[in-house]
């Protein structure tokens, strides 16, 4: 885990104490396994976080697995993302977040979930 | 489910004010559902507003959120649900169309018609919608009637003969602020699609006012 991420991490715990996240995506994925590979770069290092529906549970990894979507970013951006001192949206519509779809679906379709749920997220943490 | 394309050779003719108020009144008779997609710049919400909440999944489907226009419940989807204010598209072609295909293919549409608002011009967007949704689709252009907007007019005139998309009306909008006008509709005439002329007006610039587009809503229906 790079060090980095200790910062946000009382940021992370608002997160998971909200519980707001893990009950939308046990809604919106009932029935489904659905996940994402977090991929945040650092000079050549990365961290990799799993995040997923797994039999209606929600389940986080440290590490690569396999996953419907990958989310690739830059470990500062997600900080200053975290950190509320910029925009998921805006990051990623201006190509420094990196989306992959490895379920079929267009790319677009994850991107526009992922920007709703991070507004929700941007709610959360204000 | 059919498609109702708006579409104009050229931007800035009142391609989204015709979409729009067009879309108002067709809610009144119908289940309709509004795309917005000028992808790059986005600007129907403007007119119409932007739904409370967002897109959400369903289904293994993305399920488009509603707004309320005058009374009535329409399904709509627009990048300006996914992109900020004021911040610009940075993204290739190639994931534009992208976009394109999850709004139109992967989006659950729950309506007997859709008016889209296109892009302007023949790019890249307009030519891949085509090829989506061109046996189910017709179009409404919307033209200037002035030379320049003319010109561009016949070559998407063509674009849609090409893909065999037929043609409801030819909108000749700011009818009154051009003084060649009547040469230019007697040029479009020839286009044997039915013609509609729209003055400009303060009332139109401001927004909604789908009264004045029942004369339009009657030829396409």
């Amino acid at each position: 885990m790079n060090p980095k991420l200790l910062s946000i991490i009382p940021k992370l715990v608002k997160i998971s104490i909200s519980q707001w996240w893990a009950r939308r995506l046990l809604e919106a994925y009932k029935g489904v396994n659905r996940s994402c590979q977090l991929i945040l770069l650092d000079d050549g290092d990365e961290t990799a976080i799993w995040i997923g529906i797994e039999d209606g549970e929600v389940k986080a990894k440290i590490g690569r697995h396999p996953a419907t979507t990958t989310v690739t970013m830059d470990v500062d951006l997600f900080i200053d993302i975290i950190k509320g001192r910029i925009d998921f949206r805006e990051c990623l519509w201006h190509g420094l977040i990196k989306i992959e779809s490895h379920d079929g679906r267009p790319w677009s379709y994850h991107a526009f979930l992922w920007a709703g749920f991070w507004e929700r997220i941007a709610e959360i943490l204000r | 489910m059919r498609f109702l394309l708006t579409m104009s050779g050229k931007g800035g003719v009142g391609k989204t004010t015709v979409a729009s108020n067009l879309a108002a009144l067709l809610a009144r008779k119908f289940r309709t559902g509004f795309i917005d997609l000028d992808i790059y710049g986005p600007n129907a919400h403007l007119i119409l507003g932007l739904p409370e909440v967002p897109a959400i999944e369903q289904g293994e489907m993305l399920v488009p959120p509603t707004i309320n226009v005058n009374g009535r419940e329409m399904q709509f989807m627009s990048m300006a649900m996914f992109l900020p204010e004021g911040i610009g598209l940075a993204i290739r072609a190639e994931f534009i169309l992208d976009i394109v295909k999850t709004i139109i293919q992967f989006t659950r549409w729950d309506c007997d018609l859709i008016v889209v608002d296109m892009p302007p011009g023949s790019q890249d967007v307009v030519n891949y919608t085509l090829e989506l949704v061109a046996p189910r689709a017709q179009a409404v252009l919307v033209t200037e009637p002035h030379r320049m907007s003319y010109s561009d007019c016949l070559r998407l005139h063509d674009i849609l003969r090409l893909k065999d998309v037929e043609l409801k009306a030819i909108v000749l909008n700011k009818y009154n602020l051009f003084k060649d006008a009547a040469a230019f509709e007697a040029e479009i005439s020839r286009f044997s699609a039915p013609i509609v002329k729209l003055d400009w007006s303060e009332e139109i610039q401001d927004g909604l006012c789908p009264e004045l587009f029942e004369e339009l809503m009657e030829v396409v229906l």
